[in-house]
């Protein structure tokens, strides 16, 4: 098989190419007599990885764990969470009913189901439980409580009424008092036709054969008693931890539980889940899915990519096996030697196949042109690995350099990715020099390559002629853009990154924007009560601090000015007055005779009544109903239950709520003192609501500045993120100096020269500023998920720099380096990447969006940098440099 | 919820109508007449039922023409067993605090009339209809509760429940629902209204108008 190559000709002085020893050409053609049994081996090994890594592999899910444990915020973090462990990790539900009353009906059912499963629930809590209902009258302010009383007052002739008769006869007969003669002095009728809707609504809803029963509990409005419509039962779940969701059991039982009390979409309810758990969960569901989604995706679009830039579906094989391989084996290393992946390491797979497909694509295109020159498949193959090994190796070397640069930084999360990302690299580098020739070299070559070469893209650009316009433009925009470029934003908020379509995620958001302040709450860990109140007074001084809780929040002041309002609110609405009565008559009769007479009240209204309209379309349901149910009893008592509605409820909340007890420090319920006072130490708690809108990032920082310069070992959310984010932009700081040190080093020792290291780094740097400056213009931000753009940037631009200027620096004229394969190559390659990877800026994910995004204009600039700038400066530097190429 | 405020205040409105329907609808007079109890130490029932037996007497005097004649039987009883200054000011709610002494004091004593003229005149004549005391019951250690129930000769019956309080003058009523109807909610709603649209001076004036048609009615 082997043959001798023939000796270096004039042009390959011409081109400046070192001749290679004759050590390495043997090397190489036994490499190639082996081509087989290397690619039995590769394959076996393969296989073996692919095994190991399909037995062993693990992401670790806990998003806290990516900061190392030792930064402060996190040590008073995890004190925190030790002394109040039911505010950790937990599932936020958020139940929804069809009427406020219900919804919390709901709540209290679900929170007591939950309560009885202590195995998998420790701690069940509700924020607005039935201490808070029979209370929350003391929570009032003076003033409050007049409005109540004046309201209650008003209400009181009605809702006793009612309570009296809970019944289609009882709503009749008050209808009837409204709209019969004596009711006809009365000017106001405004408020009445809310109510003649509610009921139209219903009696439609039954007409129908849906359930919607009338919310009186809404028409009363949230301070009567039953409160809002939107519950919270805060669960905290026993994770499991060794599972890739460990919140999942927990979320499976809730749901079964309300199925199992009926909590049913038919029934009108909705029970989302949300918070820290089940967002973890979310986060964890959708970057496993959309990582192997988008790595298929990646690939696919990469092997089409390719076929068409290599102009060969067998070279197109070979890379794309080649990478799957050295993927393969990457992953079982990580695993092996790293140890389980986490969230942001995963994304060494962005790493990999960015610069993975570069070294690929060098080596092949290298191999077309020499496959052109040599018209030979076996002294190609020999030819291009000989002249690719040193650039390779350079790249590989850098590239792996800058990954590694991660490893000394706070974020546990990053430096596991340098890690395995580092190391990658050198194994990608194996794979190109390796087994790609080995591919190559058992694979016939197309007769179409070996007859001409398909290169040189860049041949007919006039760069060099405009050598010096290029090089002052990019000067120019370059300097420009860079206080742009300086004052893109880094937004730490994860929440963006998620996927919206998720459950957690889009009731998270949704909570978000309606309260973003009882979401982001700070925590303060002090070691008593008395030190907690005297922290929440001062903190209660700060501004952007709405205010501050302590246990003591929770025993309301002015208790006997309040008692002695509540007391006058007895008399005037005696408990005994809302007793409701015996459930409803059952006989269908009755209520027919009821709806009957109720009929009869609404056609007495006069068209020009204020309440003609309402009574028009109630009475028109009604007629609707007689005609065709009406002779079904259980049509009439179903008619009766949705007329009736939530009103039994309500009045029992009512009622609840107009009997509070003295609330002592000590009376009050045991897991909200749990969740303030630690019993065991007496360390207690202070809560922090912000007065900001903490859905803006700025916002957020500003809240936890403040609250830090009052108590510096403040935690909570808003802490975290802020801290995270902090700790994030350092290490990325951090590992961005000492890439570019041990860069600027290796290529120094290896290039001998200062000048010529500043050359590989011009476009990596024009291309930094330029993608961080468009970025600001476009109104992009840098997050957790794009930032991983800047170590690729790196990696990438380094490489090609090498690839450039080590064909220039060999000798060659600029323009006879624009002539050959290579900058096709890095164009290919470029695009590659730009392709596989910006496929993901069309994602669901805003997390993948915005890396797709990130990633695209980022390899827009470095290709625009390299390709364009990078010879202009050549052409410029070369100086005597002669255009031999012109002569051809 | 501002909606459903007026719509309650209108069945408030049209059930004031309808709590004081039944008495205004009485009969003639009958005969029967007992010497009234001293009542002033006396426990919650006595207090009630000493009242009722005084409005049966007042019935009993019904008539065009004797008005006044209820007028002055039922004053001292009425003063003595209801707390009239507490319901006053319960009436008013937080409006009271916003009037001077002067006007308080002025204000409870037309209140008082237009009490024990609404008495008079709607308990105006006798047709058979029988108080009977259901039970009582403590609500908190000074207020109680007594329950009792007006059947008219036509066997209709009404629930009327007292609410007494214990002062320094003993047991006295500070509330009466009327088939679940609370007294004060209905008068609080209509005078605080009259008080916001038209002032002090409108609600004495209009206090004085249903004296006045009280007894030109009856």
């Amino acid at each position: 098989m082997s043959s001798a190559d023939p000796p270096p000709d004039s042009e390959e002085r011409i081109l400046g190419r070192p001749v290679p020893s004759p050590i390495a050409m043997a090397f190489a053609e036994r490499m190639q007599r082996h081509a087989r049994a290397i690619l039995v081996a590769a394959t076996v090994l393969t296989l073996a990885c692919g095994f190991y890594v399909a037995r062993n592999f693990t992401i670790n899910t806990d998003t806290d764990a990516l900061l190392s444990p030792d930064l402060p915020s996190q040590r008073d973090q995890a004190e925190l969470s030790r002394i109040f462990p039911q505010l950790e990790d937990t599932i936020v539900a958020v139940v929804e009913g069809p009427t406020p009353a219900l919804s919390r009906q709901a709540a209290a059912r679900l929170a007591e189901a939950l309560q009885k499963q202590k195995a998998l629930f420790p701690d069940v809590y509700r924020p607005e439980g039935d201490f808070f209902l029979r209370n929350g009258l003391l929570y009032l302010d003076a003033p409050e409580l007049d409005v109540i009383a004046e309201r209650l007052t008003q209400a009181q002739p009605m809702i006793s009424s009612l309570a009296g008769e809970l019944s289609v006869r009882g709503i009749a007969d008050l209808i009837g008092l409204a709209v019969g003669p004596e009711a006809q002095s009365v000017p106001d009728l405004s408020g009445f036709d809310t109510l003649l809707t509610n009921l139209a609504s219903a009696v439609e809803s039954a007409n129908a054969g849906q359930f919607r029963p009338v919310a009186w509990s809404r028409l009363m409005g949230p301070t009567m008693g039953a409160g809002a419509s939107t519950q919270f039962v805060i669960v905290k779940p026993r994770l499991d931890t060794a599972s890739l969701e460990p919140a999942e059991p927990a979320i499976e039982a809730i749901r079964r539980i309300e199925a199992n009390l009926g909590l049913t979409a038919e029934q009108g309810f909705r029970i989302r889940l949300t918070g820290p758990a089940a967002l973890d969960t979310a986060q964890i569901e959708s970057a496993t899915e959309g990582a192997s989604g988008t790595t298929l995706l990646s690939f696919g679009l990469l092997a089409i990519l390719l076929g068409f830039g290599l102009h060969s579906l067998r070279m197109m094989l070979a890379v794309v096996s080649t990478l799957l391989m050295s993927f393969v084996w990457s992953a079982a290393f990580g695993l092996a030697v790293v140890g389980p992946f986490n969230l942001i390491s995963i994304a060494f797979a962005v790493l990999f196949i960015g610069l993975g497909v570069d070294f690929g694509i060098q080596f092949c295109v290298r191999y077309g042109e020499d496959l052109a020159r040599l018209r030979r498949r076996l002294p190609a193959v020999r030819s291009a690995l000989l002249y690719a090994v040193r650039p390779l190796t350079l790249a590989a070397a850098a590239a792996a350099i800058s990954f590694y640069s991660a490893l000394p930084t706070d974020y546990s999360g990053l430096s596991a990715l340098g890690a395995v990302a580092g190391s990658s690299m050198l194994i990608a580098l194996g794979g190109t020099l390796i087994v790609l020739p080995a591919f190559l070299s058992i694979m016939a070559a197309g007769k179409r390559h070996m007859e001409r070469a398909r290169f040189g893209l860049f041949r007919h650009l006039p760069i060099y002629r405009h050598r010096r316009a290029v090089t002052l433009a990019a000067a120019l925009i370059g300097v420009a853009a860079l206080p742009l470029a300086l004052a893109t934003p880094f937004d730490f908020d994860p929440a963006k990154l998620q996927d919206s379509r998720q459950e957690a995620v889009r009731t998270f958001n949704g909570l978000r924007r309606a309260d973003s302040a009882s979401l982001y709450t700070i925590d303060v860990l002090t070691p008593n009560l008395n030190a907690a109140d005297a922290l929440a007074e001062r903190l209660n001084g700060v501004k952007s601090v709405k205010h501050a809780l302590t246990l003591d929040s929770f025993v309301p002041e002015k208790q006997d000015e309040k008692f002695a309002k509540i007391q006058e609110l007895t008399l005037i609405l005696p408990p005994f007055s809302l007793v409701i009565a015996p459930t409803p008559s059952q006989d269908a009769n009755a209520v027919r005779a009821a709806l009957s007479d109720l009929r009869k009240h609404l056609a007495a209204v006069p068209r020009d009544s204020p309440i003609a309209e309402p009574a028009r379309r109630l009475g028109l349901a009604l007629d609707r109903f007689r005609s065709r149910r009406a002779e079904d009893n259980r049509a009439v008592l179903d008619l009766q239950r949705q007329m009736v509605g939530d009103l039994p409820e309500t009045i029992r909340m009512l009622s609840e709520a107009l009997q509070p007890q003295p609330i002592t420090r000590e009376s009050l319920p045991q897991d909200l003192r749990d969740r303030y006072l630690d019993p065991k130490t007496g360390q207690a708690r202070v809560e922090v609501f912000s007065s900001l809108d903490l859905n803006n990032s700025k916002n957020l920082e500003r809240f936890v500045r403040d609250v830090q310069t009052v108590a510096p070992r403040a935690t909570g959310a808003p802490v975290l993120l802020v801290e995270a984010a902090r700790a994030i932009v350092g290490a990325f700081r951090l590992s961005t100096v000492l890439a570019a040190i041990g860069i600027f080093a290796l290529l120094l020792l290896v290039l001998r020269n200062p000048g010529k290291v500043l050359l590989v780094f011009l476009p990596l740097t024009l291309a930094g500023v330029l993608t961080s400056a468009t970025m600001n213009v476009l109104g992009m931000s840098f997050n957790l998920a794009n930032i991983i753009v800047l170590p690729l940037l790196i990696g990438l631009g380094v490489a090609f720099g090498i690839y450039f200027v080590l064909r220039w620096a060999e000798g060659a004229h600029v323009e006879q380096v624009l002539r050959t394969s290579m900058p096709d190559a890095v164009l290919l390659s470029g695009m590659a990447t730009m392709i596989s990877f910006g496929s993901m800026a069309v994602a669901k994910t805003p997390g993948m969006a915005i890396l797709g995004q990130t990633l695209s204009i980022a390899l827009f600039h470095v290709l625009l940098c390299v390709l364009v700038v990078l010879p202009a400066v050549l052409g410029i530097v070369q100086g005597r440099r002669s255009p031999l190429v012109r002569s051809e | 919820m501002t909606h459903f405020r007026s719509a309650f205040s209108l069945a408030r409105r049209t059930l004031l109508a309808m709590a004081f329907l039944t008495s205004a609808a009485l009969g003639a007079p009958a005969a029967s007449t007992q010497t009234p109890q001293v009542q002033s130490a006396a426990d919650p029932r006595h207090v009630v039922e000493h009242f009722h037996d005084t409005l049966i007497r007042a019935m009993h005097k019904g008539g065009k023409t004797a008005f006044d004649t209820r007028y002055a039987m039922l004053d001292p009883v009425i003063r003595r067993t209801f707390d009239l200054p507490y319901i006053g000011r319960a009436v008013l709610g937080p409006y009271w605090s916003k009037l001077n002494p002067e006007q308080q004091k002025t204000f409870l004593e037309h209140f008082a009339r237009n009490t024990v003229a609404t008495y008079a005149g709607r308990f105006n004549l006798y047709s058979g209809e029988r108080f009977a005391t259901l039970n009582e019951q403590t609500l908190q250690p000074n207020l109680r509760v007594v329950d009792t129930q007006l059947a008219e000769s036509g066997g209709k019956t009404h629930r009327f429940s007292y609410l007494l309080r214990r002062t320094t003058e003993g047991w006295q009523v500070v509330n009466v629902l009327v088939d679940r109807i609370s007294n004060i909610a209905v008068q609080r709603s209509e005078y605080t209204a009259i008080l916001r649209d038209k002032g002090f001076d409108g609600l004495i004036a209009r206090l004085d108008a249903m004296t006045k048609s009280m007894r030109e009615s009856s």
